[in-house]
């Protein structure tokens, strides 16, 4: 089942939200999403994702700025004229309407022919896996169908673009997991445009291709998942995608030195000229051997303080003997399960896998 | 940088206009429930009051004239010391009552949650009519105390009778906000007194019945203010020489055409009646107000009442039933009197309500005003309440409290000011007139139910609607109107009960042409023809009944 359309590219021009005249909620914001690009907006809560998905929707006017789809400007235009489709938080699916009127209910807006309509819907309904509930209403599926449901009313008109605002928030772990899997297939098949909202920084690692994150109203970086996780622009985006080791410091010829003056060498080059900087590595590129083992290379002596079990693997957690803020192993093939708590360490990186990043 | 700055100034002005045109657009819907209010409440006060300032003379002479006479004083303390009377019998009627209406469990609560909602919504007159029989020198309970071997008690045309026929009449007014403020008391708390040391009823008196207050202060506000109000009661259980303040009033109008006296007398009771509530307002919800809305809610102990409670709830269940049976057995008689409890059985004056053609020409007037003003009340109360419900202005707050008013206005008042204006407009004994007059009484049940289904109502529902492509319109049409629906449909049959028994502007306002049901009634308790009123009584009480019943279903279905 291929679908003859194509996503539309959207550009947001200097996006401003202010409510009420007070603190912008968000704040210029431009973001280039290319066409057929599944696009998550990444943050915390109050970050301003949902105020950027709602003003590209139409839902809330923006303050200054431009959204433009395909380059035609929808920034005065009501969402009902902007050709989007939408799956809301929750679903806000239509209670007084069967799963059937729920999904031809942007296709009767269309005013298409009952033929059309009956065809359409059925192969949508097919391919959200919905066969045999099209005389449900809403109140008598799961969390999960109803997620379905959702989609399957927003693509079902096959809109350029497709916006999603946390739709699997609402969903038990291991359902979510599922229907993440069933989203990205649903992208490589449908071929929209996706842009996504999430504050769950591995739904955001599974699904997109690209991540925009989110913080006070701004966007910090924009990247590949891959980009993002390796090469965090900052502080923030490094402690919010994925765990990380911080550890602050200064450059001083060459190497580093970190605030408890302990120098560890590094490889990346750049932020000669900031004062605040930091380094990063992540947990699965910590190395623990002995305390006397090869403890002469790039690391730090540190103490076992508490060992947590994961299932797949194991987190290590760790003091530094010189001070600083704790550190974290993980172990994923029990490499180190002669390890205690306790135990004292010796824990080690290949400069190659520590970033420096600016700390201000 | 400049750029931009120019640049936000002009959108913020695009902005205003475009976000001006986006609010107008629904508070307009508002208009026509204003501007019905406006024709058959607002206008005719303020002429009301024009006249009783100004004719015959410019000044207060017209309200210093009334507070100087003697009848009148009489009238107005005699009102306020039967009000206190009712108020405080109600409250000690009632607080029991409404406990264990919190204490019982499923079934038990249903029962007691029927005897008071349905007194609501079966006919003030027929009730009324009850009392009539129920008190009259050879009515029941005189029988009862003859039978006793104890004196016959004159209890018609007494303080006595009307106190007590006030009593039944308003205590469901009472039992409904002390049940409601009752079911948002944590019982845990008396629980947690007990386990400090207090006694059960200590523990009642000292934290139970604190935070049931503002249910004590919003039943009693209710009550008082409506028994300072009342009209037909007085008139057919009292005596013209222990006149209270409606019927005083009345009088002015239907008997001395004194409209400036009878105005002034209607600002008196109005300005009686702002002032309690004023002082009360904090306490009284809408939901209160229009008599049982919502009040099949909330958690109950579900617990086997104590004996002193269980007897207590039976005598009051006993009370709010007995008009009941006494009508429904007087319809079946057979002979031409009041006679109660009949020698004699039959359906004569079933067959004689339906036939004869002075009862039937009064049904179908009845039937048709009510369809036609709850009609009306349904359009225009929903198109306010969205209206209202949907914008974000604080003068929306005002609008629909204005929007209220007739619930709190006595109806005495309502009632003369409309008649005087309509008068002058040739809408008096007019079904045009009667029409407008009940819609207006019926649109803040239409506004109270439809504003609580939009309140719980998702508005990401409309989001989504125009996400996928529906129009303002589409979206109303399709998700908005299909899913307040039942509201509305509560809200009109609420307004259609009311219509179908309204009485007091019915009575100034309708015309040889245009006589309701209840006015029918009314005469022929006045004129003690014979029977039929008992059969139409019934016929009332049933039909009322069903259609509450309908409601409770409907809303339990969603």
């Amino acid at each position: 089942m291929t679908s003859s359309q194509h996503g539309a590219r959207v550009d947001l021009g200097n996006l401003t939200k202010r409510f009420h005249g007070g603190e912008a909620a968000v704040l210029d914001v431009n973001l280039n999403i290319k066409a057929g690009c599944f696009m998550t907006f990444l943050g915390p809560s109050g970050s301003g994702k949902t105020t950027t998905l709602n003003m590209i929707a139409g839902f809330i006017r923006q303050t200054v700025g431009s959204v433009r789809i395909d380059t035609r400007d929808v920034s005065d235009l009501p969402p009902n004229k902007r050709q989007l489709g939408m799956v809301f938080q929750h679903y806000a699916l239509f209670p007084h309407l069967s799963v059937f009127e729920n999904i031809a209910y942007p296709l009767r807006r269309r005013r298409m022919s009952e033929d059309q309509i009956k065809m359409k819907v059925g192969d949508t309904i097919k391919r959200v896996h919905l066969e045999g509930f099209e005389k449900k209403h809403p109140q008598q599926l799961s969390g999960g169908q109803q997620q379905r449901v959702a989609v399957a009313r927003a693509i079902v008109y096959e809109p350029p673009v497709l916006l999603m605002d946390e739709p699997l928030g609402a969903l038990d772990r291991k359902l979510r997991e599922e229907l993440q899997l069933e989203l990205s297939r649903l992208h490589r098949d449908v071929g929209s445009t996706f842009i996504y909202v999430t504050h769950d920084q591995e739904e955001a690692l599974a699904l997109s291709d690209q991540i925009a994150v989110f913080r006070d109203g701004r966007i910090e970086q924009v990247g590949t998942p891959e980009a993002l996780y390796s090469d965090p622009a900052n502080l923030f985006v490094a402690r919010f995608l994925g765990e990380s080791n911080i550890i602050h410091g200064q450059r001083r010829s060459g190497a580093f030195v970190s605030r408890h003056d302990q120098v560890l060498e590094v490889q990346s080059t750049g932020l000669a000229g900031e004062t605040e900087i930091a380094l990063m590595v992540r947990p699965e590129s910590m190395r623990l051997s002995g305390k006397n083992g090869s403890g002469s290379g790039n690391g730090l002596a540190a103490t076992v303080t508490d060992i947590v079990y994961l299932g797949s693997s194991r987190k290590i957690i760790l003091k530094t003997l010189q001070g600083g803020d704790d550190l974290i192993a993980r172990e994923v093939s029990g490499q180190y399960s002669s390890i205690e708590r306790g135990a004292e360490v010796f824990v080690g990186w290949s400069p190659h896998d520590a970033k420096l990043i600016r700390a201000a | 940088m400049e750029q931009s700055l120019v640049g936000a100034g002009d959108w913020s002005r695009r902005r205003t206009r475009w976000k001006t045109r986006l609010t107008a657009g629904r508070e307009v819907l508002a208009l026509p429930a204003f501007l019905l209010l406006l024709l058959v409440t607002i206008l005719p006060l303020g002429w009301l009051l024009f006249t009783s300032l100004t004719d015959p003379m410019p000044g207060f002479g017209n309200y210093a004239e009334l507070l100087s006479r003697a009848g009148f004083q009489r009238a107005f303390l005699r009102t306020l010391k039967m009000a206190t009377i009712v108020t405080g019998v109600t409250l000690l009627l009632g607080y029991p009552y409404a406990y264990a209406m919190t204490l019982a469990g499923r079934r038990t609560w249903l029962l007691l949650t029927i005897l008071v909602l349905l007194p609501l919504w079966t006919s003030l007159m027929a009730r009324t009519f009850a009392w009539v029989i129920l008190l009259s020198d050879n009515g029941v309970i005189n029988n009862m105390l003859n039978a006793l071997g104890l004196e016959r008690l004159p209890l018609i045309r007494t303080e006595l009778g009307v106190t007590i026929g006030m009593t039944q009449l308003l205590l469901p007014f009472m039992v409904l906000p002390l049940y409601n403020s009752m079911i948002g008391v944590d019982r845990r708390l008396v629980l947690a007194a007990e386990s400090l040391g207090a006694s059960r009823l200590t523990a009642l008196r000292s934290v139970y019945l604190p935070l049931t207050l503002p249910g004590i202060i919003g039943g009693a506000t209710i009550v008082f203010i409506m028994s300072l109000g009342f009209y037909v009661t007085p008139m057919l259980l009292g005596s013209p020489r222990e006149a209270m303040i409606a019927p005083y009033i009345g009088v002015q109008v239907n008997r001395l055409l004194a409209f400036n006296l009878a105005g002034a007398g209607s600002f008196i009771l109005a300005f009686a009646v702002a002032i309690i509530l004023v002082l009360t307002a904090r306490f009284l919800s809408s939901g209160n107000m229009i008599g049982g809305y919502g009040a099949e809610t909330g958690a109950r102990a579900g617990q086997k009442l104590p004996w002193p409670l269980r007897l207590h709830a039976t005598l009051v269940g006993l009370i709010l039933f007995l008009p009941v049976p006494v009508v429904t057995l007087l319809a079946f008689t057979g002979r031409p009197s009041f006679e109660f409890p009949p020698s004699e059985y039959s359906l004569r004056y079933f067959i004689h309500f339906f036939t004869d053609p002075v009862w039937s020409a009064s049904l179908r007037n009845s039937l048709f005003i009510g369809i036609c003003s709850a009609t009306l009340a349904a359009v225009f109360g929903s198109a306010a309440a969205y209206g209202l419900t949907r914008s974000t202005s604080r003068w929306c707050q005002a609008a629909y409290a204005v929007l209220l008013t007739p619930i709190v206005l006595p109806g005495i008042v309502g009632a003369v000011a409309a008649y005087v204006f309509f008068l002058r407009l040739n809408l008096s004994e007019t079904f045009t007139g009667l029409i407008l007059a009940h819609a207006v009484l019926g649109l803040p049940f239409v506004l109270i139910t439809v504003s609580s289904v939009l309140k719980s109502f998702d508005t990401r529902l409309e989001m989504a609607a125009s996400s996928l492509g529906a129009s303002s319109a589409e979206t109303i049409r399709t998700v908005t109107l299909p899913l307040i629906l039942p509201g509305v449909i509560t809200g009109m049959v609420f307004a259609f009960v009311t219509s179908f028994d309204e009485i007091v502007y019915t009575l100034f306002l309708q015309g040889p042409d245009t006589r309701t049901l209840p006015v029918q009634m009314y005469l022929s308790v006045t004129a003690e023809v014979d029977p039929t009123i008992a059969a139409a009584s019934t016929v009332v009480v049933f039909v009322t009944t069903a259609l509450f019943c309908s409601t409770y279903f409907l809303r339990r279905s969603q």
